[in-house]
């Protein structure tokens, strides 16, 4: 009854029919029709995921008003592997099914329009038209309906009542884990990811299997930006009786599965504290070395020149608008950014132009403390009595605001577990967060001028200010010395040897400033003066602004014997696989804690042998330059600052456990113990 | 030096040739290369930092590319953007007696044929190019940022089909990339997984 005309052309691949198949099991009117792809020997038709290349097949129909054609119906596909790349599809014969329903029994015809893509190597894009005679009240041929009903077998399953599916991303895995009551003889066969750019095809999927639990661990796709909430597939298994089924599937990716312990504490905190741990933090921010020295010489103008209470006033609430500004600027755009891959908190020291310019701003104080030249002298004298008052606001405003760039990474130690909630939070919440660390920031400052009792504290003036403020100027050199260092390791020699031109050349125009744009020259004097330093100064910072990474991030090589290797997430599950411990310390250069604790605590002698014992895998993620796979991977881990220690257990499945961002030996030795304790568990539990 | 460069990537290809070569990162620096083009051009990736350049991977043969010419959709691409000043740069990596393969007067040929106005046709025969930014289909494309940073790498755009309908409703990463890209605002979407047919690299 059921008729294909179509005859195949000579250059086609698969010969394509519309046939009709069984009822539908739980329906008295609905029916199972069949697109059959007979294909060429050698050559394949994809699965709705193609994989890495090709298409999957379309179709469109017409057919009587009183009928209708459901989707296409996908059986499982087999891995068709062209190193590098995995496909997912078809060879030899393929049996797609479509449900048909009817209202009515009269004879009608179905055409179709069917095109696809075949490829063996090389791929070829056909069509072809089909047409199906069919009386709905009668039975299909013997030999269709059996074709169409194996196909049916072969469809995916829907989810069973009872799977509890939760997902979670571990270094560049992806863990997905699936409890129901398995029974021991359960075989994890594959999966297939539903949709491109989610896992990486052509890896090897492998899985463990427990009584009441499979878990798969997949590799993330190179292509993938960030995680996706759920990743929903097909999952193939095989039990007892070697009959293959499948499944389809939907993992959630929990903010909180993707995490580590931090994320998940801070996330859970309520909101209020973690303002409050924000203010908090941004008020220790003062105390750190980055920022103190710009402290210091903002409470010593306040003290010395400034008098009238109202103008003490204007200065710290300038003070406070620079460093609330330039806290919720970072903030926005950590929160906005579009890819979080490639940003966190204190990573402007990953680009070279902005270390040089902090380097020349930090340089250009420090030689303005010594007095080589007057900032109210560079003002206008129309400006008149307003200048003092002005150029100091505007200079608090810029204090402000440095202390919070440059303080960032110093006030990671802190604010890193308060930032990973920051950033997990709703966006307004997080935003607060931000403000409220730069009111934090902001705090010390503002008090002199609101508790009139604090202002005792400040010193009378005197000769000795003159000093103190000179001496000021050396902490600023020996700032400035770092920075140089750490764009030295960005941009190699040539870099650095440009900025220390360019510090030179600034140094150059301030000192012209200082001769000969004072108060007292004639406008003439004055006017050069001031274009000679300005075209100095402009070439310094043109020149600065054009620093470019050149240089990988150096290797680590410690001198405890250890061995660190350069994180990769290759190198990350190749050691996992391994079952080995692993631990991966997210550092960089300009973190002054990621070096207080490898000198202090991981180069210390209990913490290198026990980390030898155990043979815990080391990897060291340098991020002084930046690198978009490792901030993904630290990320990924569950942290959003450095230093992040992420100690891997050597049991297979979950999560790193992140360490405190300040180690001590005590801390690391008794982590890796549990850590590596857990495998030995493992180890005696499995040949169960 | 140009010279150095070149046989140390053509070490480096080869190297990781015998691997699955590391795609490169969105924000790190684009391979350089040097290689002749269909004109006996030398190309020189370097040569082009100031400007935004393209790199279109490139089969005549493939359904997934012949979706885009035949609809005048690249050419159109090749045309808008290379009015705008940017560098645009069509690679066919098939090895000989691959798919996709063709001599160098026939690729003029063909171009001229379908109207395609790349700035230059670079036929990359031992896929060195290919293997260097890890290129897998056709058709593959990659933006790369004046400064010589990679800035969107992937597919043509979200319709992920052979057919030539879905052109006019696909939305164009490429183009989305480099409009925003003249317009000096963020490129939203950097990275896709790329879709077509696979590259007939020589064999390992």
């Amino acid at each position: 009854m059921a008729v294909a005309p179509s005859v195949a052309q000579p250059a086609h691949h698969a010969v394509v029919r519309l046939i009709s198949g069984p009822t539908v099991a739980d329906s008295s009117h609905d029916r199972w029709l069949g697109l059959e792809f007979k294909l060429t020997p050698g050559w394949h038709v994809y699965w709705r995921n193609p994989g890495d290349a090709g298409s999957p097949p379309t179709a469109t129909w017409t057919l009587p008003a009183a009928w209708s054609l459901g989707a296409i119906q996908w059986p499982r596909p087999r891995r068709i592997e062209v190193p590098p790349l995995t496909a997912f599809g078809y060879e030899e014969r393929v049996v797609f099914p479509i449900r048909f329903s009817s209202r009515g029994a009269d004879r009608g015809i179905i055409r179709g329009h069917v095109s696809w893509v075949a490829c063996r190597l090389e791929c070829v894009a056909e069509d072809d038209s089909v047409m199906l005679v069919l009386t709905p009240a009668e039975p299909t041929s013997g030999r269709d309906e059996r074709v169409v009903a194996d196909a049916v077998d072969r469809l995916p399953t829907t989810t069973p009542a009872g799977w509890t599916m939760r997902g979670e991303s571990v270094g560049t895995s992806i863990v997905l884990s699936v409890h129901a009551p398995f029974g021991d003889d359960v075989r994890v066969l594959d999966f297939f990811p539903a949709d491109p750019g989610v896992v990486e095809h052509s890896a090897r999927v492998t899985s463990t299997v427990k009584r009441d639990r499979i878990t798969l661990r997949l590799v993330r796709s190179q292509y993938a930006n960030a995680l996706p909430e759920r990743i929903t597939g097909l999952v193939v298994l095989t039990g007892r009786d070697s009959i293959i089924r499948s499944y389809d599937v939907e993992f959630p990716i929990g903010a909180a599965a993707s995490g580590g312990d931090a994320t998940r504490r801070a996330a859970s905190a309520n909101w209020a504290t973690l303002l409050l741990l924000a203010f908090a933090s941004g008020l220790l921010v003062n105390v750190m070395p980055c920022v103190f020295p710009l402290l210091g010489i903002k409470a010593l103008s306040l003290s010395s020149t400034v008098t009238r209470p109202s103008e003490r006033s204007l200065r710290a609430l300038a003070y406070a608008a620079g460093s609330i500004a330039s806290s919720a600027l970072i903030g926005g755009i950590l929160l906005l950014s579009s890819d979080p891959a490639r940003s966190a908190w204190g990573f402007q020291m990953q680009s070279p132009s902005f270390l040089g310019g902090v380097a020349l701003l930090l340089f250009g104080a420090g030689l303005s403390l010594l007095g080589v030249f007057e900032v109210p002298a560079l003002f206008p004298r129309w400006l008149g009595a307003r200048t003092d008052g002005l150029t100091a606001s505007v200079g608090s405003f810029a204090a402000g605001a440095t202390a919070i760039l440059i303080g960032a990474p110093c006030a990671a130690p802190f604010f890193g577990v308060t930032l990973a909630g920051a950033l997990t939070a709703p966006h307004a919440v997080g935003f607060a967060a931000f403000v409220s660390f730069g009111l934090g920031a902001a705090a010390p400052f503002a008090m002199l001028v609101v508790t009139p009792a604090s202002i005792a504290w400040i010193p009378r003036s005197g000769r000795w200010m003159e000093t103190a403020k000179q001496l000021l100027a050396f902490p600023l050199f020996g700032a400035t010395a770092w920075l140089v260092w750490v764009a030295q390791l960005q941009t190699g020699s040539s870099g650095s040897a440009a900025l220390l031109a360019s510090l030179c050349a600034v140094a150059f125009a301030l000192w012209m400033l200082g001769r000969w744009a004072t108060v007292s020259a004639s406008p003439s004097v004055r006017r050069a003066a001031l274009a000679a330093s300005a075209v100095v100064a402009g070439v310094a910072i043109v020149s600065v602004s054009r620093l470019t990474v050149s240089s990988r991030a150096p290797a680590n090589t410690s001198s405890t014997g250890l061995h660190w290797q350069a994180y990769t997430d290759a190198r990350l599950d190749s050691l996992l696989s391994a079952s080995r411990a692993v631990l991966v310390d997210f550092t960089a250069e300009w973190c002054l804690t990621c070096k207080v604790n490898e000198i202090g605590t991981l180069q210390s002698e209990r913490v290198v042998s026990v980390l030898r014992e155990r043979s815990v895998g080391l990897l060291r993620a340098n991020l002084t330059v930046a690198d978009t796979s490792i901030t993904r991977a630290l990320h990924a881990v569950g942290g959003a600052s450095l230093p992040t220690y992420a100690l891997f257990a050597a049991a297979e499945r979950g999560s790193p456990r992140l360490l405190p961002i300040l180690l001590t030996p005590d801390i690391v030795v008794s982590a890796v113990e549990r850590a590596t304790a857990a495998s030995r568990t493992t180890v005696l539990e499995s040949p169960r | 030096m140009v010279q150095k460069t070149f046989i140390a990537s053509l070490l480096l290809a080869t190297t990781l040739g015998l691997r699955r070569a590391a795609a490169p990162a969105i924000g790190q620096p684009a391979p350089d290369f040097t290689i002749t083009d269909t004109r006996g051009k030398t190309q020189h990736l370097a040569d082009y930092r100031g400007k935004w350049v393209v790199l279109e991977w490139f089969s005549h043969a493939c359904p997934y590319t012949i979706k885009q010419y035949a609809t005048g959709n690249m050419q159109r691409l090749q045309r808008t953007y290379t009015g705008q000043g940017v560098v645009w740069l069509s690679i066919v990596s098939s090895a000989p007696g691959r798919e996709g393969f063709t001599t160098a007067s026939k690729a003029n040929a063909l171009a001229t044929e379908k109207g395609a106005v790349p700035s230059a046709l670079i036929r990359d025969t031992a896929g060195t190019v290919g293997h260097l930014y890890d290129a897998r289909n056709t058709p593959q494309l990659f933006v790369i940022s004046p400064t010589g940073l990679l800035a969107y790498a992937g597919a043509i755009d979200d319709k992920r089909t052979a057919d030539t309908a879905d052109v006019p409703k696909a939305h164009n990463y490429v183009a989305a990339a480099l409009d925003a890209a003249i317009a000096g605002k963020p490129i939203v979407v950097q990275l896709t997984q790329p879709y077509g047919c696979t590259i007939q690299y020589a064999e390992q």
